[in-house]
């Protein structure tokens, strides 16, 4: 394994991965360090929604452009990545719910996006079982979509080390060294020291302990969230359902396997990276569920599980050059990496090779006053 | 000595085919040529290949498992790390485990 590369990488997810393969396919030889394997982090955590209903346009710019990509990646990476495009239905039982979804869906209209407001009657057809009390209406889009978060991730570093790049697993950086506020190196737990010009911390919610061993500030914090998944039934119903009430939660089922997936936001939110499962979720989650699609109650529960949200101040991604020559950050998605993953990766490696992107993420730089806030967080 | 080497390798090819994990139908093969692509860990397979994710949570596979990766690798088993048990243990009715919460805050 070479100790000398284009570029470093700090984190094998999703972020890591696309990184890596679009920076290897403009020439780089680039080097992921991992701290355990693909994965391991908050990918291999979420529940693989992809969608392009959001409230900032840039957000929206960059959804828009990873439909396209999600749709041709198996192509691309030359193995199936699981993507369908099933929908995602944001649920409104109250009106200033419906006023903010009527809101959010004027500005992605203007995008280009096809999204409408549909009543309560055809949220039900849309979503067969789904329990008509009390409900006003939803926002739909049929585009979006889900995919697998393995498949993806590791079909992207087996395309990167197609092109002579390669990944260290099992390898923590410990330090980076810096000089004349420069980048030059990285060192591992074992001592190994690792060379190159470009550094990316790619490190999910660990971001902000990685650019501290640069010396630079990056406003990340990790945010507990808990998921389940139930057996495999028969297909029954397309979209994400998005249930947004305090005590609401958001679920899938998957098209491919038949599983069902989902998780909610907890009031108030849980601080840290503590990756413990609770007993209030495992009971609250079948309670919310039930409650929007009552025929689920026989389906059994196979697991739960935890992983952590990489949240910044304002809810949207860090994606910039910092302070240090040569090191970058992409990090904060803010529960939305796998989506965001492959056009910010792409983009990234743009930023990174010429220096400026053609998706312009200048709104995503380190230095930002983060105060406009992402509403459909 | 080669006859029965002959034979063993026969049986090893037939046995290519056997479902190690029967939740998710994933055959000795697939373990095989995922351990030797680099994946030595029981989390990196269920990761790729599903095996141990069905109802049996691992119950029915996972030791065979280990001694693929045995075979392949000389990884002994009590060295090799278990995917983490996940609750609860065995499959659950939504309908159940939403109920127990709701027959939990009357008791309140």
């Amino acid at each position: 394994m070479p100790k000398t590369a284009d570029a470093i990488i700090i984190g094998g997810g999703i972020i890591g991965a696309a990184t890596g393969y679009y920076l290897a396919k403009r020439g780089y030889r680039v080097l992921i360090l991992e701290r355990n394997f693909p994965c391991s982090g908050s990918t291999g955590r979420c529940i693989g929604g992809i969608r392009a209903q959001f409230t900032h346009d840039l957000t929206i710019r960059l959804m828009l452009e990873n439909i396209r990509m999600f749709s041709e990646l198996h192509e691309e990476l030359g193995r199936p990545i699981e993507w369908y495009q099933g929908g995602y239905l944001f649920l409104a039982f109250d009106e200033q719910r419906r006023q903010a979804l009527l809101n959010a869906i004027a500005v992605q209209r203007r995008h280009g996006l096809k999204v409408e407001f549909l009543p309560a009657a055809d949220c039900c057809r849309v979503a067969p079982g789904l329990q008509p009390d009390g409900l006003i209406g939803g926002a739909y889009c049929p585009t979006d979509g889900q995919a697998n978060p393995f498949y993806t991730t590791y079909g992207y570093l087996a395309a990167m080390k197609k092109l002579g790049s390669h990944i260290l697993n099992r390898t923590e950086v410990v330090r980076i060294n810096v000089s004349q506020d420069r980048v030059v190196s990285v060192s591992d737990k074992r001592g190994n020291e690792y060379f190159a010009p470009v550094v990316l911390n790619a490190a999910g919610c660990w971001a902000a302990q990685v650019g501290a061993l640069a010396g630079v500030d990056i406003p990340v914090t990790a945010d507990r969230h808990e998921a389940l998944v139930t057996e495999a039934v028969e297909h029954c119903i397309a979209p994400m359902l998005v249930d947004y009430r305090p005590d609401g939660c958001y679920f899938v089922q998957n098209y491919e396997t038949g599983h069902f997936i989902g998780c909610y936001t907890p009031v108030p939110l849980v601080p840290g990276d503590r990756l413990d499962a609770s007993h209030e979720f495992i009971t609250e989650m079948p309670r919310r569920m039930i409650r929007l699609v009552p025929r689920l109650a026989s389906v059994k529960v196979l697991r739960q599980w935890a992983g952590s949200y990489e949240m910044t101040p304002d809810g949207n991604p860090i994606c910039s050059r910092t302070p240090v020559e040569g090191f970058f950050v992409c990090a904060g998605m803010s529960g939305h990496g796998f989506m965001f993953g492959p056009a910010i990766g792409l983009h990234m490696a743009e930023l990174i090779d010429t220096g400026k992107s053609t998706l312009d993420l200048y709104e995503f730089r380190l230095d930002r006053s983060f105060g406009k806030a992402e509403a459909m967080r | 000595m080669v006859r029965k080497r002959t034979a063993k390798s026969a049986v090893r090819r037939a046995a290519q085919n056997v479902i190690v994990c029967r939740c998710e139908d994933v055959t000795e093969h697939d373990i095989r040529k995922a351990v030797r692509a680099g994946h030595h860990s029981l989390t990196e397979l269920k990761h790729l290949l599903r095996v141990g994710m069905g109802h049996c949570q691992g119950r029915g596979c996972l030791r065979n498992i280990m001694r693929i990766i045995e075979e392949e690798t000389g990884i002994k088993p009590a060295e090799q790390q278990l995917p983490r048990a996940r609750p609860p243990l065995k499959p659950v009715p939504l309908g159940l485990l939403g109920k127990h919460e709701a027959a939990h805050a009357e008791d309140r």
